[in-house]
C-alpha cells in the first residue's frame, strides 16, 4: 500500500489521482496536521510545505525504514523503494 | 553616422542573438509539455538551469524585439540586444543556481520519528466523505510519502 501526503487541496489531489491513474493513494493534509505530528512541515522560503520524507511501516505499525534527506532535493526513486522493502526482513510477513 | 556596412562584430552579435533566441525556443518547447507531465523522473531530469537562462535570454531579446519595432532596427541596436540577452542568462542561471543551493541545504533538525518507532495514526477525509485511518493498514506494509505537492 502507498500512501501519499501533500498540503496539496484534495480538489488538486483528485485531479491528479485520475490523471495518474496508478494505485497510490494520495492524501491531502492542507492544514498540516499529518505533516505537523509528522515533525515534517519545511517553513524554507515561508513555504509551510512537508519536507520530502518516506517511511516504511510495517504490518505491526511500527516504523522499518526511512528516508529524510536534508537537501530536498534529494529524492526516490521507484527502483530505490523496491531496494529498501528489500532489505527490510519482516518477520513472516510478507509486503 | 554609422557604416552602412556591418561590422565584423555586430554580424557576430546578430548571429549570436539569433542562437540564444533559437535555444531559448527550444528550451521551451521542449520544457512546456514536461511541465505538464505527471511523470516525475522526467521532470527532475529537465536541464533546468540552461532552460532557466536560455528562457530569460529569449524573453528579455523578444520585448526588446517588440521596443524594436517602433524604431529603425541597425546591428547596434541587436548588439545591445546580444548584451541584455547575455546579462540575463547570467543573472538568469545565477540566480536559480543560487536559490537552488541556498535553500535545499537549510533544512533544520527535525524531530520526526525514526526507525522502530510507532507511526503516528492519523484519519482524513475527502470531500466524498472517504475515511482514510493510517491505522487502518495495519496488518500490510505501507509507503509513506511525504512529498511537496504542487506538482
Amino acid at each position: 500500500m502507498v500512501l501519499g501526503v501533500s498540503t496539496d487541496s484534495w480538489e488538486e489531489i483528485l485531479f491528479r489521482t485520475d490523471r495518474l491513474k496508478s494505485g497510490l493513494i494520495l492524501l491531502a493534509d492542507p492544514t498540516r496536521e499529518i505533516i505537523d505530528s509528522w515533525g515534517l512541515e519545511d517553513v524554507c522560503l515561508g513555504k509551510d510545505i512537508a519536507r520530502p520524507a518516506s517511511y516504511i511501516i510495517g504490518p505491526d505499525g511500527h516504523i522499518a525504514w526511512r528516508h529524510l534527506p536534508t537537501d530536498w532535493r534529494i529524492r526516490m526513486g521507484e527502483d530505490e523503494y523496491l531496494e529498501a522493502f528489500r532489505s527490510i526482513r519482516f518477520s513472516g510477513v510478507s509486503p | 553616422m554609422a557604416s552602412r556596412m556591418p561590422q565584423l562584430k555586430d554580424r557576430l552579435a546578430l548571429w549570436t542573438w539569433c542562437i540564444t533566441t533559437f535555444l531559448g525556443v527550444v528550451c521551451l518547447l521542449i520544457y512546456l509539455p514536461m511541465s505538464t507531465n505527471p511523470d516525475l523522473e522526467a521532470l527532475s531530469e529537465s536541464p533546468h538551469p540552461l532552460t532557466a537562462a536560455f528562457l530569460m535570454a529569449t524573453v528579455i531579446s523578444l520585448v526588446c524585439c517588440k521596443w524594436l519595432l517602433h524604431r529603425s532596427a541597425t546591428t547596434q541596436h541587436l548588439a545591445s540586444l546580444l548584451r541584455m540577452g547575455t546579462i540575463a542568462a547570467v543573472l538568469g542561471c545565477l540566480s536559480y543556481n543560487s536559490y537552488v543551493y541556498a535553500f535545499s541545504q537549510t533544512l533544520p533538525d527535525s524531530d520526526a520519528p525514526e526507525i522502530g518507532d510507532l507511526a503516528i495514526d492519523f484519519e482524513v477525509t475527502d470531500p466524498d466523505g472517504r475515511h482514510c485511518r493510517l491505522s487502518d493498514f495495519r496488518g500490510s506494509t505501507v509507503l509513506l510519502v511525504f512529498y511537496r505537492g504542487n506538482w
